[in-house]
């Protein structure tokens, strides 16, 4: 029996990885305005999840957004929750789904970092320290 | 058989002298602002008169607002890689230029700061806003449409952003815009051989 729930457990680990987030980084800005932070969820698990918040002390608010084209035109809109496929990558980039950074609390210089707490359904919380830079540095 | 070599000839001089001119032509005029004068105000709060003061220059010309988190930086990070690269070539006939389509809040304080935390040297990539009508005049003229929306209130301050046109302009030295590009996602690389062509 207990060979038996090795056997079980190894399987387990075996079929089911994680729910990441990685490969993080905020676009610089002054104190008062407005950035953007980006990230990749990796989701190596079998079940699906679903990003329902991000948190950071940086901004007086933060909110998830996602870019859309209207009219030949650019805007941005509220999302409240975005769903992560089990075996799938959810990417946050630039011209896509963002985390709108407002209002910031300091200046966010080339070469610093901001902290962000990502909320998730199942994963709950998950804390990445994300460089401050520009893309391409 | 003479004929049919002279032919072979003719056809190729043709497609030379066509190649030539496809490739050292100015594209044609989209907007003609070479007989405007819209008085703006840079990032040092010193008075521009465009684009009669960029005269004898070609302008790579984008346009912003700074409380945009996500396009706006993208296109002036864009014109900033688009400058780094065109120095490097020593284009010294090219200047860089960002209009704001929200002169309530971009203040020249405002645009400096902008400018400062990304590194951008504003004595060569200029920064510009102005009055409300003259900023309206300007984004008619060169067909750029700018809405605000979705409002935010953020401890009591109300924040909004805009539904915006992404676009980067390049003006020749007479002051006609003769390419546009997407701002955000601009190929660099076409960006380039079109202002190489166009100055």
């Amino acid at each position: 029996m207990y060979i038996l729930m090795i056997l079980i457990s190894l399987l387990n680990f075996s079929y089911s990885g994680k729910l990441e987030v990685k490969d993080g980084w905020v676009r610089p800005a002054g104190k008062g305005m407005n950035t953007a932070f980006y990230f990749k969820v990796e989701n190596n698990t079998d079940k699906a999840d679903t990003l329902l918040s991000v948190k950071s002390e940086v901004a007086k608010r933060v909110q998830m957004h996602e870019t859309f084209k209207k009219d030949g035109m650019m805007g941005m809109r509220e999302i409240k929750a975005i769903p992560v496929n089990s075996k799938s990558t959810l990417e946050f980039k630039p011209g896509g789904y963002h985390v709108m950074v407002m209002n910031l609390k300091e200046d966010l210089k080339n070469g610093a970092s901001a902290e962000f707490v990502l909320h998730f359904k199942y994963a709950g919380d998950i804390t990445l320290k994300a460089p401050v830079k520009m893309p391409g540095d | 058989m003479i004929w049919k070599s002279k032919v072979i000839v003719y056809s190729i001089f043709l497609c030379i002298i066509f190649l030539i001119a496809g490739c050292s032509s100015k594209p044609d005029v989209i907007h003609d602002l070479s007989n405007k004068d819209y008085t703006l105000i840079n990032s040092d709060s010193t008075v521009v008169h465009f684009p009669g003061d960029f005269k004898g220059k070609t302008v790579v010309l984008g346009f912003i607002y700074t409380h945009c988190p996500d396009i706006c930086p993208m296109t002036t990070h864009n014109i900033s890689l688009v400058k780094k690269e065109l120095d490097k070539q020593g284009a010294d006939d090219v200047t860089y230029v960002d209009v704001s389509f929200d002169p309530d809040r971009d203040s020249p304080k405002i645009l400096k700061e902008y400018a400062d935390v990304r590194g951008i040297n504003t004595k060569q990539f200029h920064f510009l806003t102005g009055d409300k009508d003259v900023i309206k005049s300007l984004l008619k003229d060169c067909n750029i449409y700018a809405l605000p929306g979705d409002t935010t209130v953020v401890d009591g301050d109300t924040s909004y952003f805009f539904v915006h046109t992404d676009r980067i302009s390049v003006m020749d030295p007479e002051g006609k815009i003769r390419a546009e590009y997407k701002g955000s996602t601009a190929n660099r690389t076409e960006l380039i051989k079109d202002i190489n062509r166009i100055r």
